[in-house]
């Protein structure tokens, strides 16, 4: 008894994690509005960590997968968009029961331009969510990313092409998403920290 | 002077001295600086200087710093003779335009405790102390604070408080510093002497010389046996005003309270300059933001002490043999803070190509109407999330351009690429654009992601293709529109799928054929 008293204690102390319920409990989640995703990431997509989404091509659904989390934001803060290979379309926005207003559009000309931009979103704690699609990105700045992603209480979500996934990542999740069936997307949790991979069929609906 | 006025003004009549301690009552302090005529040139303190008259010929020494005086020069002397008594005497001429300027600086530096205060008769500054008295702790604080604060200037100066500018003025001339310091009201003991601790009795035993009163005046008074401002209370009203003016009669009723005195209140530059000449000529941005930081200081103190805000600020790099370079830095709004540039102009030099070594910059901003300071909350925990997001907003235009940042807006209207603008990203802190009305009613759906160009589309057997072959899944869509404008379109609308899941937004143009691809659902 008193052994497993230590361990209880030895596991509550900051910078010892476990692939145990406790841990993943004390993380804030933001519901993905997608049950059997929810149940995958327990509980939803962590807040205040580095999120990694491998899509390739663009266009897949990857947005409407974030589309129930995103308007579950509460608060007023900004929702930074850094370096959109398109043009976010405000009609369709609006039409999801999205505050467009909310929207910031930021345009990069340079890779680094958008991984700094992420970082000053993320020091700022003016956002509410930062998506970006840096493209390339090595190991030092993707940790720089998320020991800042930590600091902050804002959900951070990064579109990379699936290729990187080969490439290591310090991200706290990794997710490869792939076209399913006619509206479905298959999810594969490739890693979660503290959590198990996995790879869950969610149907996102016709946008 | 009505008849109602003539009253006994000696501390226990019914018209008494206010006394000190009443809620609202005015404090005023007064900052007299006597010497500020040969102060203002600068004379260092171990070499004798001296003003002298500017009179052509004779001219004679009007005031002398301590090294001179103790070398015997003294006033009304001429420049020959105390020349004789300190051959390496300098000497200058009362100069009134350097004086008023060094005049207003100092109530400048001033306003750090008070916004109203009004310059007097070119030595003396008159601060309304009494809104600030709570913050700087009271009083006896505040006095402590401002002698602190002007022992690293190079003036000497006499601070007396009273309850009247009129009074605090002339205990300052008189040199009656202290107001607690009862010793100078014990010199008239009397049956009717007012308390010493109140105003009259403190006035009571004011020289008349000390009221800057015309030299006549004085003079008729001096025959009159009258010498202080107890002797000249004490005599009757209307015959005092008669023989010596209603003016001075006024002025006395004034230094007691008894009638209001509105003031002018001095009013500071709106426009800072500063410049620095660098030790060295310097391409290195960081020597250069190093530099600009001490600027930056002094405009700190600008906006403290005149209680506005800087919304824009331009730097100007003087260089050798090429036009200076002027860089605009510019916010959303208006901040009282400068520390709040620092990271702005760090950013904005590590992007700024500089064409030549910089020998010196300026710094200039234009003061805009005072603003309330930054809010916070009461115990200052809760981030300020209006400042904090102008904060990232200003330091993303700052590096990226003001282009790169925007925010979007739909706008009612049926040609998909006209329904919605980049807005300016601060728009939305002073109106929000939640209404949706009459953009896209129909109820086809539309796709979160735009093309900034329709992108033509390969036909292979007749279907469009974009990486694969593409398949309806709905349409079409008909939207033609915008003949007003000369831009208009006629076009078929489909919801597209390729092989790999991925689903489109794409047209037939029906006036020049051909398939585009517009957007995508993502």
């Amino acid at each position: 008894m008193p052994r497993r008293h230590q361990l209880r204690k030895l596991l509550q102390t900051p910078g010892i994690g476990a692939a145990a319920r406790g841990v993943r409990q004390r993380r804030p989640v933001l519901p993905t509005g997608f049950a059997d995703l929810d149940r995958a990431l327990a509980g939803g997509w962590p807040v205040g960590a580095l999120i990694e989404l491998l899509v390739e091509p663009y266009g897949v659904g990857e947005f409407r997968l974030l589309l129930p989390a995103l308007l579950a934001l509460d608060g007023d803060r900004r929702i930074l968009l850094v370096a959109p290979p398109y043009i976010p379309y405000a009609p369709a926005f609006m039409r999801h029961g999205f505050d467009a207003s909310r929207i910031l559009v930021v345009h990069c000309r340079r890779h680094d331009d958008v991984l700094w931009t992420v970082e000053q979103a993320l020091h700022s704690g003016a956002c509410a969510a930062v998506l970006a699609w840096p493209g390339a990105a090595d190991m030092r700045a993707l940790r720089r990313l998320q020991l800042a992603a930590e600091r902050s209480d804002c959900w951070v979500v990064l579109f990379r092409p699936s290729r990187s996934g080969r490439q290591r990542s310090p991200a706290v999740l990794r997710v490869m998403l792939r076209p399913g069936g006619r509206s479905d997307l298959q999810v594969r949790i490739l890693k979660y920290r503290g959590g198990r991979p996995c790879s869950v069929s969610v149907d996102i609906g016709a946008g | 002077m009505p008849g109602g006025a003539r009253t006994d003004v000696s501390g226990h009549g019914p018209v008494a001295a206010p006394t000190p301690g009443r809620a609202l009552e005015s404090v005023w302090i007064c900052l007299y600086f006597n010497k500020i005529e040969i102060e203002v040139h600068k004379f260092s303190n171990d070499c004798a200087g001296a003003l002298v008259t500017d009179s052509r010929h004779a001219p004679r020494i009007l005031q002398c710093n301590e090294p001179a005086f103790a070398r015997g020069v003294r006033f009304g002397m001429s420049v020959s003779a105390a020349l004789a008594l300190a051959p390496d005497l300098t000497m200058a001429v009362r100069d009134a335009a350097l004086e008023r300027r060094a005049l207003e600086g100092l109530a400048t530096w001033a306003m750090r405790y008070t916004p109203a205060i009004s310059i007097v008769a070119g030595n003396a500054l008159l601060l309304d102390v009494r809104a600030s008295l709570m913050l700087f702790g009271g009083l006896p604080a505040l006095r402590r604070l401002i002698v602190a604060d002007l022992a690293g200037r190079h003036y000497r100066v006499t601070l007396s408080s009273a309850p009247t500018p009129v009074a605090a003025l002339w205990l300052a001339r008189a040199g009656r510093a202290d107001p607690a310091d009862p010793a100078a009201d014990d010199l008239h003991p009397g049956n009717n002497a007012p308390p010493a601790g109140s105003l009259a009795g403190r006035l009571a035993t004011l020289p008349i010389a000390c009221f800057g009163w015309p030299e006549r005046v004085r003079r008729t008074l001096a025959q009159m046996g009258v010498e202080t401002f107890g002797d000249c209370v004490r005599l009757p009203r209307d015959g005092f005003a008669r023989r010596v003016g209603a003016a001075c009669r006024q002025e006395l009723d004034r230094a007691l309270g008894l009638q209001p005195e509105p003031r002018a209140w001095y009013r500071p530059a709106r426009h800072f300059t500063a410049t620095l000449d660098l030790p060295a000529e310097t391409a290195d941005a960081g020597l250069l933001v190093a530099a600009t930081r001490r600027l930056l200081c002094k405009l700190d103190a600008f906006l403290v002490t005149h209680q506005v805000a800087v919304q824009t600020l331009w730097i100007r790099l003087f260089h050798l043999g090429h036009p200076a370079s002027l860089l605009r830095i510019g916010l959303l709004s208006p901040v009282t803070d400068a520390r709040y540039w620092h990271e702005l102009i760090r950013l904005r030099f590590f992007h700024h190509e500089f064409t030549a070594p910089v020998h010196a910059l300026t710094v200039e901003a234009h003061a805009t109407d005072a603003v309330m300071p930054d809010g916070a909350d009461l115990f200052g925990t809760r981030p300020d999330r209006g400042r904090q997001e102008l904060g990232l907003l200003e330091q993303l235009c700052v590096r990226l351009g003001d282009e790169a940042v925007h925010g979007i807006c739909p706008v009612p209207e049926h040609r998909p690429e006209a329904a919605w603008r980049p807005v300016r990203p601060a728009d939305r802190l002073v109106r929000r654009h939640r209404d949706a009305t009459g953009c896209g009613e129909s109820g086809m759906s539309r796709p979160l992601w735009m093309l900034r160009e329709p992108q033509a589309l390969r036909i292979v057997a007749g279907r469009p293709v974009f990486r694969d072959a593409l398949e309806f899944e709905a349409g079409p869509e008909r939207i033609e529109s915008g003949w007003w404008d000369g831009r208009d379109i006629r076009r078929d609308y489909y919801v597209a799928r390729n092989g790999r899941g991925a689903r489109f937004w794409v047209f037939e143009d029906r006036r020049a054929a051909g398939w585009y691809l517009h957007g995508l659902f993502g």
